[in-house]
């Protein structure tokens, strides 16, 4: 009976490897380009879990007035305030899962992106051949493209980037992105974690860069540039530009 | 569960799945006679130390580094002995050469680059290619540079010396033949995958394999293709040659025994697990070890299991050389132990951990 390990390597990790590579052969062997090719393809298939998500979440945030007068009205009955939070969610059609579940299917999809990044990547002996258990038979253009040209624009994409302008790229449009989902909030204990996130995220991305392949970084620029695309037609600039923040045309008018 | 808790589980999950991996370097076994006619086998361990062993009880003679603390941060290749020397080199970009009855040190060599390949030695001198695909020749006595040679991209096959050639297999795709007194190029043969694995040479043929696949016979002097193979996977294992018959493992858990001369199939042996390590014929014995831990010895001429059971099993994978010499077979597993077998029946002899 296969593991759980082999199931995650069968559905996920070697398609996305194969693919990552095929990209790299079909564009010029710049396994730079293929890094934004291929995240832009994997964004685009996991829009609709996006999107879902964004909504969700944009509703929840909408009934947070709510929630705090009903958190006021029955301050000292907690299952009261359960009670009527739920009815209230029932009333609008959210599900307080709407936007955990897609965030929840995308983690195993990240982390096979990132693993077939730095397995692609590896320049080390036992990278490459714990790599040679991932590629399919059949693909002898990739086999015969092996080992990868890490070289794009003045990365190696194996290493760090060795001057620093990637983690402060990957910071500044995390701390964009991050700007951008995060809703006004009268709740002071909501408005401080507001503020952490506001802050801990862009630095622990950019810790990331500097510690992981610039390749990874490259996967987390693009990935970020296009979640703040899909956020600006979904709910506009939100609280980064709050005072003429105007929402675009629904991108979703057909949803329920 | 808050947003924070999930975007900073997202953030741990990620931190762990992206660890890049190694650098760890593989066990790899040499045998050696160095000073007055003594005796040992020359391990380095995947905790990337070289250790002199005597091959009679395991009993380690001598360690480099001496000192606890440091090691030489990976090394990938067997090393090199000869000329009372044994030679290494490493990660650390270095290539060390020890007396090699003491383990003092003679000189070291800075290549520039992680070196993967280890070194090849004879004539006098010391060849060894590194990461970025420098190749140098180098005085064995003093550690001097004589000449070097630049390939388009790393090194990771050991060089053979072959007479007054040196080939180098490269992971360009291309197999060269330098001169080994001037590092000039003679000639080069391009395959169709990466060359990660040291050629064999035997009656004026060179015998590799790569990562296409495939395994190919050229000449020595004139770098033209006699004979190709295909195999079912990347061939990182470096061919044997033994009584006109070419033996060579690949990824695809298959043991091949190809006529030297035709190509033609003799035999074939599937292994329980994909075979990395170098195979060796030792007293007409011809023994391979697997990713898995399994030790088998096979009889040459028709591939028959000679030995090979539960005791054979090492339970951790082999990777890199398997060494040979008084009577014995010599192989290293990747979780520091190194174990002697009769090389004709197979009986386990010693056992040793070099750490714990």
């Amino acid at each position: 009976m296969p593991s759980i390990g082999d199931l995650f390597n069968l559905i996920l990790f070697d398609p996305m490897v194969n693919a990552l590579l095929l990209l790299y052969v079909l564009l010029g062997h710049n396994f730079g380009v293929a890094i934004v090719a291929f995240t832009l393809i994997v964004r685009v298939l996991m829009l609709p879990l996006t999107l879902r998500q964004l909504h969700a979440s944009r509703k929840l945030s909408e009934l947070q007035p709510k929630i705090q007068e009903l958190q006021r009205k029955y301050r000292d009955d907690r299952e009261k305030i359960s009670r009527e939070t739920m009815a209230l969610y029932r009333e609008h059609g959210v599900s307080p899962l709407g936007c955990l579940v897609p965030t929840l299917i995308q983690f195993p999809i990240w982390i096979g992106l990132y693993q077939a990044i730095v397995f692609a990547l590896s320049d080390r002996p036992e990278g490459l051949l714990g790599l040679s258990q991932h590629i399919y038979p059949w693909l002898s253009t990739v086999h015969q493209a092996i080992p990868i040209n890490n070289r794009f624009l003045w990365l190696d994409l194996a290493h760090p980037d060795p001057i620093y302008i990637l983690p402060v790229l990957v910071g500044a449009s995390t701390w964009v992105q991050q700007k951008m989902m995060t809703m006004p909030s009268a709740d002071p204990q909501q408005q401080q974690m507001n503020q952490m996130m506001l802050i801990t995220m862009p630095l622990m991305f950019a810790f990331f860069t500097i510690q992981f392949p610039s390749g990874l970084a490259i996967y987390w620029l693009v990935s970020n540039l296009i979640s703040i695309v899909i956020q600006y037609f979904v709910t506009g600039w939100g609280s980064l530009l709050p005072a003429t923040s105007t929402r675009p045309k629904p991108a979703t008018s057909r949803r329920k | 569960m808050s947003r924070a808790g999930l975007i900073l589980l997202v953030g741990l999950l990620g931190a762990a799945a992206c660890a890049p991996p190694g650098p760890h370097g593989w066990a790899n076994v040499a045998f050696g006679v160095v000073g007055e006619g003594t005796p040992l086998v020359y391990l380095v361990g995947a905790e990337a130390k070289l250790f002199a062993l005597d091959p009679d009880t395991g009993q380690v003679r001598w360690q480099f580094p001496s000192e606890a603390d440091r090691n030489l941060t990976a090394v990938y290749g067997p090393p090199a002995v000869g000329n009372g020397l044994v030679v290494v080199g490493a990660y650390d970009r270095k290539v060390y050469a020890l007396d090699g009855a003491t383990g003092s040190a003679r000189w070291e060599f800075d290549t520039g680059a992680p070196v993967i390949a280890g070194p090849a030695m004879a004539a006098g001198l010391v060849v060894v290619g590194n990461g970025a695909g420098r190749v140098v020749g180098l005085e064995a006595s003093s550690g001097q540079l004589r000449w070097e040679f630049r390939a388009e991209k790393p090194l990771w096959a050991r060089p053979v010396i072959a007479g007054p050639t040196v080939l180098i297999a490269g992971m360009d795709h291309y197999l060269r033949a330098l001169d080994l007194q001037s590092g000039q190029l003679r000639w080069q043969f391009r395959a169709d995958g990466a060359l990660p694995c040291t050629p064999a040479v035997d009656q004026g043929l060179v015998f590799f394999g790569g990562l296409d696949s495939t395994i190919r016979a050229v000449g020595l002097a004139d770098g033209v293709e006699r004979w190709r193979f295909a195999v079912g996977h990347w061939v990182w294992s470096s061919p044997v040659v033994a009584g006109g018959t070419v033996y060579v493992a690949g990824l695809d858990r298959r043991v091949y025994a190809l006529d030297a001369a035709t190509g033609q199939t003799r035999w074939v042996y599937t292994a329980a697990h994909r075979v990395k390590a170098d195979p060796v014929v030792a007293d007409g014995v011809l023994v391979i070890a697997d990713e898995g831990g399994q030790v088998v010895g096979l009889r040459p001429s028709d591939g028959q299991v000679l030995w090979g059971g539960q005791e054979h099993n090492l339970g951790a994978p082999v990777v890199g050389s398997i060494a040979a010499g008084r009577g014995r077979v010599f192989v290293a597993t990747q979780n520091y132990w190194v174990y002697s077998f009769d090389s004709v029946t197979g009986i386990p002899k010693w056992r040793i951990q070099t750490r714990k």
